[in-house]
């Protein structure tokens, strides 16, 4: 930075050119008579004396004599119109004669500002035509000056604009400013947050000391001075020692030195709470220097410039630190994606599954390895190639392409299972999963596909199917069993609660099954005089279950209110844990198994009783004969042998009668049927019976009607001649015993009716009953066993026939009997 | 028939001996609805012992005999129409006066349980038929402990 500055505050400087003496001493006493401005002058009598001073001293104004001894005024104007450092001529032509306007036409040509008439000039004339000029020259070289001044100032912009490192621009500014002021020294100042601050950038005019970095205590900068700096007070001082200064700022001046200083302050405007970062400053060391508007003006643009490039380094070094930041991040991020990337791949490679990338026209972009080692085929040649062309079996080609299609179609996510058998004979099942792989337009671009070997699951998966299916028939039988068997089964909880009650139960007892299940068992389905005693039971049983009361007999009511008795064998249901859950029973109705039971064992005391009875009398009639006390009285004796005699023959009848009815109720009688006619059977009966009835003094009447039926012949005379009996006996003397027929169209009925005294109509049910006589005593007077409506009941509905009876008490009663003509 | 009058004569001869130190007069009601049994009995008991037999045909009758006849004990079918034994000790029961009267049952069917419930009755004993004649009389005695 060594261009000439202009100094606007320095003396004009006149050259005088004229070769005599006199008169250019006239000028000058002319020109010095101005109050403002001062001049120097420099004297020249010769065109070349001339030329050399001006070549050598740069004289502002040049006032030429146009005839010189070695010259003419316009040949000095042209050669001093010649080179480069020339500037702007101001000269001020002088000449001898008016009118000579050739002369002076052609020194204005060459560049001249004005002319005066040599005799003509007066201290005035001469004063207004240089002060012409010299104001000319003053606004050209200011206009100049702040050209020059504005070319300093972009020149820093531009520095500044192009994002040069602060200590750069801080030099730059600093060189700027000493050079285009012409100062001895300029700074840049930097305060310290205490006040104390440093010197940062210096530019200095030898041979004064450097003070760069030299360190300021906080001492030099009362608090009211930083204040001010810092409200943009700018401090013009054209000699420290006329500036009402402190002691202490001259000793910290004094030590630069410092004559005249011109200071303005450095304001960050992006920091509000310390706007003031530093100063910037100019000195004068030795002199005095009064400091121009445009000195400061131009301080001040760089002081801003200087701010400028200050919030510029800032946001650039903190961009730095986000760039660093940023750049550190993306550096991890990629390392990590990276050792991502480098896992993943590791998992892939070394995982079990198979794993394939498919392009859309299901070509192969990437396998890992598994897939060689399942496929058999090597990972090279998987690339590019299709299944199709890579020749697996068709059924999973097929599979594999419908499913792909699939996925195209939706965009979804696909599953499917394979079978596959790899080239070692391993044979295997897969689950294939198809996921797509979209592009950043949303596009499918690529489809992964997963092979999972899922054998083990399959295998195990067949074997619970047939397991399940296996137990589904356990539970299938189980369940036909529990629905088919025709015993009664009933599953209750621990609190006595019904789970489960089959088929049988329901139809049996008449209950729906929702009238069941979920019900108390004891309070719903036991008559209400047991339920005390039974749940107490259950709950016995419950306390010790290793004692647990496995059969049981308990009744149960039916929906009609009919009490079953059943006889239950009881299970404990256990959990897998082994705890308790419930019972499962199952019952048997014995009712008619008890009621059989009970008939049977009545009927064997009722015949204990009527066989024993006889052997009472005979044993007691022998055993009185055989004791001799009878010896004497022989009436008593024939009459004891009678009664043995003749219950004898009632124990006969008897035992035959047992015998008989036995026979007739188990079937094991084969009826001999044969055609016969009706009225011949109730004739032959009649004939047997004839004696009888004539000993009674009885009627037998009948009209006989013929009728062929088909018939065991004896078993129904047998029957005849029983009822026949049975009315003789019952019938008073002199009365009838009618035997009628009747013939209809499906079925003969025969009736036996006499006149006797009736059945009371309590007795009238159980006549047909075995040992059911109307009075006891009746088969020991009339000689009956007890036995034989009992073993005509059995006669005829061995024909698949019915019988019954009427009477009226006192009057008779009628005996009926039907027999079919068709058995079926 | 041969054999059962052997058979009878045998134990006959046995049991000959006790029926002579028989002498105390007692009276007997015996209720029976077999003709022949009653009359048997009533042959035995008289024939072998200086007792008193009165006769019922039914339970319904030996109540009302019973007033007359102040039996010593009383000699019951068990099996019998109308009202048969139980009935008949069941309404002698309620009669506190004559309940004191000792009874012997008679029956043709016997077994563990029905002399059980015959005793739980208040029978004091039981006589099976058919019996043996000549052995009544000492088995009435030994169960009325006479």
């Amino acid at each position: 930075m060594n261009s000439t500055s202009i100094d606007l505050n320095s003396v004009i400087k006149i050259l005088l050119v004229d070769d005599s003496e006199d008169d250019r001493a006239t000028y000058m006493r002319y020109l010095r008579s101005e109050k403002i401005y001062s001049y120097h002058f420099l004297e020249a009598g010769t065109l070349e004396e001339g030329l050399n001073l001006w070549r050598s001293q740069h004289p502002d104004i040049v006032l030429i004599d146009y005839f010189l001894p070695d010259g003419e005024g316009w040949e000095l104007l042209a050669a001093m119109g010649e080179g480069e450092l020339i500037p702007k001529l101001a000269a001020i032509i002088l000449t001898g004669h008016e009118g000579d306007e050739q002369r002076i036409l052609q020194a204005m040509r060459l560049g001249a500002s004005d002319y005066l008439i040599k005799g003509e000039i007066t201290a005035m004339s001469l004063c207004n035509r240089v002060g012409q000029v010299r104001d000319r020259l003053m606004i050209a070289r200011q206009l100049e000056r702040s050209q020059q001044q504005e070319i300093v100032v972009s020149k820093i912009s531009l520095q500044v604009r192009q994002y040069l490192g602060l200590d750069e621009i801080s030099n730059a500014i600093v060189q700027e400013i000493r050079s285009f002021l012409n100062a001895d020294r300029s700074v840049i100042y930097k305060f310290n947050p205490d006040m104390s601050g440093l010197v940062v950038a210096e530019s200095i005019l030898p041979p004064w000391e450097s003070c760069l970095h030299r360190q300021l205590s906080d001492e030099y900068f009362p608090e009211n001075i930083g204040g001010e700096y810092r409200n943009g007070r700018i401090f013009v001082a054209p000699d420290v020692y006329q500036a009402n200064l402190s002691e202490c700022h001259l000793e910290m001046l004094e030590q630069f030195p410092t004559r005249a200083s011109l200071i303005v302050p450095i304001l960050r405007s992006n920091n509000q709470d310390n706007p003031l970062w530093g100063l910037l400053c100019t000195y004068q060391c030795f002199e005095p220097r009064l400091w121009d508007e445009s000195d400061i003006r131009l301080l001040q643009q760089l002081s801003v410039q200087f701010a400028i490039a200050l919030q510029q380094g800032e946001l650039y070094h903190n961009l730095q630190i986000s760039n660093a930041e940023l750049e550190n991040r993306v550096a991890e991020r990629t390392a990590e994606l990276f050792k991502r990337q480098q896992e993943f791949i590791a998992l892939v490679e070394n995982s079990p599954n198979v794993i394939l990338r498919l392009d859309l026209q299901m070509r192969h972009l990437y396998i890992n390895s598994a897939a060689e080692s399942r496929s058999g085929v090597p990972v090279a040649a998987f690339l590019g190639k299709t299944f199709r062309e890579l020749g697996f079996p068709k059924k999973n080609v097929d599979l594999a392409e419908t499913v792909f299609k699939e996925l195209l179609a939706t965009g979804q996510k696909q599953q499917y299972e394979i079978e596959f058998t790899s080239p070692t004979g391993y044979d295997a099942y897969y689950q294939v999963e198809n996921i797509p792989e979209y592009d950043l337009d949303g596009e499918i671009a690529t489809v992964l596909m997963v092979y999972t070997d899922i054998t083990a699951n399959k295998l195990n998966e067949i074997a619970l199917t047939e397991v399940n299916r296996r137990l589904t028939e356990v539970n299938r039988r189980w369940q036909s069993l529990l629905d088919n068997v025709r015993l009664i089964v009933v599953g209750l909880n621990r609190d006595g609660f019904v789970e489960y009650a089959n088929p049988f139960f329901l139809d049996s007892a008449g209950y729906q099954l929702e009238e069941v299940i979920g019900k108390h068992w004891f309070s719903n389905f036991l008559p209400q005089i047991e339920q005390e005693k039974v749940i107490g039971d259950f709950s016995d049983s419950l306390l010790n279950l290793d004692h647990f009361n496995k059969y049981y007999q308990n009744s149960i009511v039916t929906k009609t209110g009919e009490e079953r008795m059943i006889a239950w064998n009881n299970t404990i249901l256990r959990n897998q844990d082994e705890e308790f859950i419930g019972t499962m029973s199952i019952g048997e109705d014995i009712t008619e198994k008890l009621k059989v039971e009970r008939i049977k064992s009545e009927f064997i005391s009722i015949a204990s009783h009527e066989l024993r009875t006889p052997l009472a009398s005979i044993r007691g009639a022998l055993g009185l004969l055989a004791s001799g006390v009878l010896d004497n009285k022989p009436e008593i004796a024939k009459n004891m042998l009678n009664i043995a005699a003749s219950d004898t023959e009632r124990l006969v009848r008897l035992v035959n009668d047992i015998l008989d009815l036995e026979r007739l109720e188990s079937n094991n009688v084969n009826l001999n049927r044969q055609w016969t006619d009706m009225g011949d059977l109730c004739q032959q009966a009649m004939d047997t019976m004839q004696a009888l009835a004539a000993e009674s003094q009885i009627q037998i009447r009948y009209n006989p009607r013929s009728q062929q039926i088909f018939v065991d012949r004896d078993r129904l005379i047998q029957t005849l001649v029983n009822l026949l009996s049975n009315a003789i006996k019952f019938s008073p003397p002199h009365s009838e015993v009618n035997i009628e027929t009747e013939t209809l169209s499906d079925q003969v009925i025969f009736r036996v009716r006499d006149r006797g005294r009736g059945i009371p109509e309590s007795n009238l049910e159980s006549i047909f009953e075995r040992f059911n006589q109307v009075d006891a005593s009746d088969s020991r007077q009339k000689g009956g066993t007890g036995l034989g409506l009992a073993i005509c009941r059995s006669i005829v509905q061995q024909h698949g026939g019915k019988i019954w009876i009427e009477s009226v008490v006192s009057e008779g009663s009628t005996v009926s009997f039907s027999i079919p003509y068709r058995i079926t | 028939m041969m054999q059962l009058i052997q058979l009878v004569q045998l134990k006959g001869n046995f049991m000959i001996q006790p029926m002579e130190m028989i002498t105390e007069s007692k009276t007997i009601l015996l209720i029976d609805d077999d003709d022949i049994i009653r009359r048997l009995v009533q042959i035995c008991l008289e024939s072998f012992a200086n007792w008193r037999i009165k006769v019922a045909t039914s339970g319904r009758e030996g109540l009302i005999a019973i007033a007359k006849a102040k039996p010593d004990a009383i000699l019951l079918d068990m099996m019998m129409p109308e009202m048969d034994g139980f009935d008949f000790i069941d309404r002698l029961n309620v009669e506190h006066e004559i309940a004191s009267i000792p009874i012997v049952a008679m029956t043709a069917c016997t077994n563990l349980i029905n002399y059980q419930s015959f005793i739980d009755l208040g029978c004091k004993g039981i006589i099976s038929k058919p019996f043996e004649p000549i052995t009544l009389i000492p088995k009435i005695t030994k169960i009325l402990n006479w």
